[in-house]
């Protein structure tokens, strides 16, 4: 193993915790990939990762961790046949196990870090909470208010008939 | 307390990316900002794109798309043709129209045809003539001036036959769609351009290695955009080419470096441009499966029956014409080449006069001196082994050469119908 693999860097969460880890692990982010290669000197300075929480990101860090082998995101993959599938494998559908608030944490946090192939899991999974359930369901799921009058509703339900007969 | 109203809405739009149309719908309707989250996902699914069959129904359908509001969507139009449906004329004289109405929104830029998948997947992947009349049809006469008259921004014209993946599940693109860039400048002008179309023959991959679009006469082969040409082998596959392309085609072999051709799946009267062949280093030369149905006229099956035996009996004759002015030829490969219909042709007519002929002609080119001609002829039906085989043994008598041998014919022919298209 090369010492850059063995290099150890200290990231300071919103809540000022510093969470040590591998380097290896956490250039899986692609933002402090680029601030290590920006500052130099890894390790001396601790990184803040000003919007993300403690305990998000060490959820985020065990993702990394997990996936610190895989191959780098390809560069130019086409987003279509990516995103065609909702499949996910079965570690990361365990790994996404967790309550409401921490999935859009997380989500939120590898957006921030840029994350891809965290950030496509995390749409997956939601778009797999969405997948198969009426309007009412996915309000009941989410917690999302119907504010819409009923003309308005009847309106986009008219509008969209033309979807049913594509 | 992170909800999914905190995702921002390029995380939304990647969600909605993942879901399909009618998911997308729901979530639409879920609440007002969803509701405006989704709507370019929606429009993106539904809209960009809409598919009409070519039929009354369809042609009635795509009327009242163009009345609906959502037409300042539509980017592409395909009517997708079954053979035998077809619109009738009070439905055709809506397409000015219909392209009058999107013409008011300037959003609609590609307009095409596409065979159904089922058709192609009937036709073994031939473009048959019907196919071929359709796309003349309605595309060029009627779509493209409607379109013109309409002063609509064409950037495309999609002519498209779309054919099932192949059994052996081959990841090979198997959709051969031409696009052409039309400048609406004139009516007359995109009449052409659309015309020149059909000079491109469309060429299906199944099985084989090389794919080729014909683009233009001038360009090198190898520079074919789906050319994958490969520059030490040199070697061609044609799939699938009718009797439309074999203009362009011998235009395109003549004088190539083609040492491999592979012709399967082609309309026979396309072996006419087999001559130009005589240009090329040919080492190898597969010609199998080579078919067609003629409509068969009531009145006189025996002269039906006559008219494609001779036919047939031509075709052969052309490939070992060919065969025999090709210096380097080493590996000739024949199989399947027969014109007909399917309940007026009588085989046995042709099968006694047919192995003859043939067993006589692969006689004379096993005669050959150099270089040795390994040969394979597949047919059950119109060469049997045991007649070329007794011409080669004649031809061989007479030309004192007892020690020429063709090594494993007998094997190589009777696995030759499993490898039957």
């Amino acid at each position: 193993m090369s010492s850059t693999d063995e290099q150890k860097i200290i990231l300071v969460s919103s809540d000022g915790v510093n969470i040590e880890t591998a380097r290896i692990i956490a250039e899986r982010s692609m933002l402090i990939k680029n601030m290590i290669d920006d500052l130099g000197n890894p390790g001396e300075e601790p990184i803040p990762i000003m919007n993300v929480s403690e305990a998000v990101l060490r959820k985020v860090l065990e993702w990394c961790d997990h996936h610190k082998k895989d191959a780098p995101p390809e560069k130019d993959e086409d987003a279509e046949s990516r995103k065609k599938t909702t499949d996910i494998e079965e570690w990361d559908q365990k790994f996404m196990q967790v309550d409401q608030e921490m999935l859009f944490e997380i989500i939120l946090a590898a957006n921030y870090m840029d994350i891809k192939a965290l950030l496509d899991v995390g749409c997956k999974t939601v778009a797999n909470m969405i997948k198969g359930k009426s309007p009412e369901e996915i309000r009941k799921t989410f917690n999302i208010q119907n504010d819409f009058t009923p003309e308005e509703e009847e309106q986009i339900r008219r509008e969209n008939e033309w979807a049913e007969d594509r | 307390m992170a909800t999914i109203s905190d995702l921002p809405p390029e995380i939304m739009l990647m969600v909605t990316a993942y879901l399909q149309g009618e998911d997308v719908l729901n979530l639409q309707l879920t609440d007002r900002r969803m509701n405006s989250l989704t709507t370019d996902a929606l429009y993106r699914i539904f809209f960009s794109e809409r598919h009409f069959e070519l039929s009354s129904r369809g042609f009635k359908q795509l009327y009242a798309l163009s009345v609906h509001p959502h037409a300042r969507h539509v980017k592409t139009i395909i009517i997708r043709f079954k053979i035998k449906s077809k619109p009738t004329a009070k439905y055709l004289t809506l397409l000015d129209r219909v392209f009058r109405n999107f013409g008011k929104y300037g959003k609609l830029s590609s307009i095409g045809v596409r065979r159904d998948q089922s058709i192609a997947h009937q036709q073994h992947f031939v473009i048959s003539k019907r196919s071929y009349a359709i796309m003349r049809e309605y595309l060029v006469a009627r779509m493209i001036p409607a379109t013109s008259k309409a002063r609509l921004p064409l950037e495309s014209i999609i002519y498209d036959f779309v054919v099932p993946r192949d059994q052996n599940g081959s990841d090979r693109p198997l959709t051969c769609q031409l696009k052409q860039a039309i400048t609406p400048s004139s009516h007359r002008e995109e009449i052409e351009a659309a015309e020149s179309l059909w000079e491109l023959p469309t060429v299906v991959p199944k099985h084989f290695d090389i794919v080729v679009r014909f683009v233009s006469q001038e360009q090198l082969l190898s520079e074919c955009p789906t050319a994958k040409l490969s520059q030490q082998h040199e070697t061609l596959a044609l799939l699938n080419t009718s009797v439309y392309h074999h203009d362009i085609l011998a235009r395109w072999l003549h004088n190539r470096q083609i040492k491999s051709l592979s012709f399967r799946n082609c309309d026979l009267d396309a072996l006419h441009f087999l001559y130009t062949l005589v240009s090329n280093p040919l080492r190898s030369l597969t010609v199998v499966n080579t078919h067609q149905y003629k409509d068969h006229k009531t009145g006189n099956p025996d002269a039906w029956n006559r008219q494609m035996e001779s036919c047939t009996r031509s075709a052969w004759i052309r490939i070992f014409s060919l065969a025999r002015r090709l210096p380097d030829l080493q590996h000739l490969r024949l199989g399947q080449l027969w014109i007909g219909a399917k309940e007026q042709y009588v085989e046995h007519t042709y099968e006694a006069q047919g192995h003859e002929m043939v067993g006589k002609m692969l006689g004379q080119l096993f005669s050959r001196q150099q270089p040795s001609l390994d040969f394979l002829v597949q047919d059950k039906t119109v060469v049997k082994e045991v007649e070329i085989q007794k011409e080669r043994e004649k031809e061989v008598v007479s030309e004192k050469e007892p020690s020429r041998e063709e090594p494993g014919l007998g094997e190589k022919q009777s696995n030759s119908t499993k490898n039957k298209q």
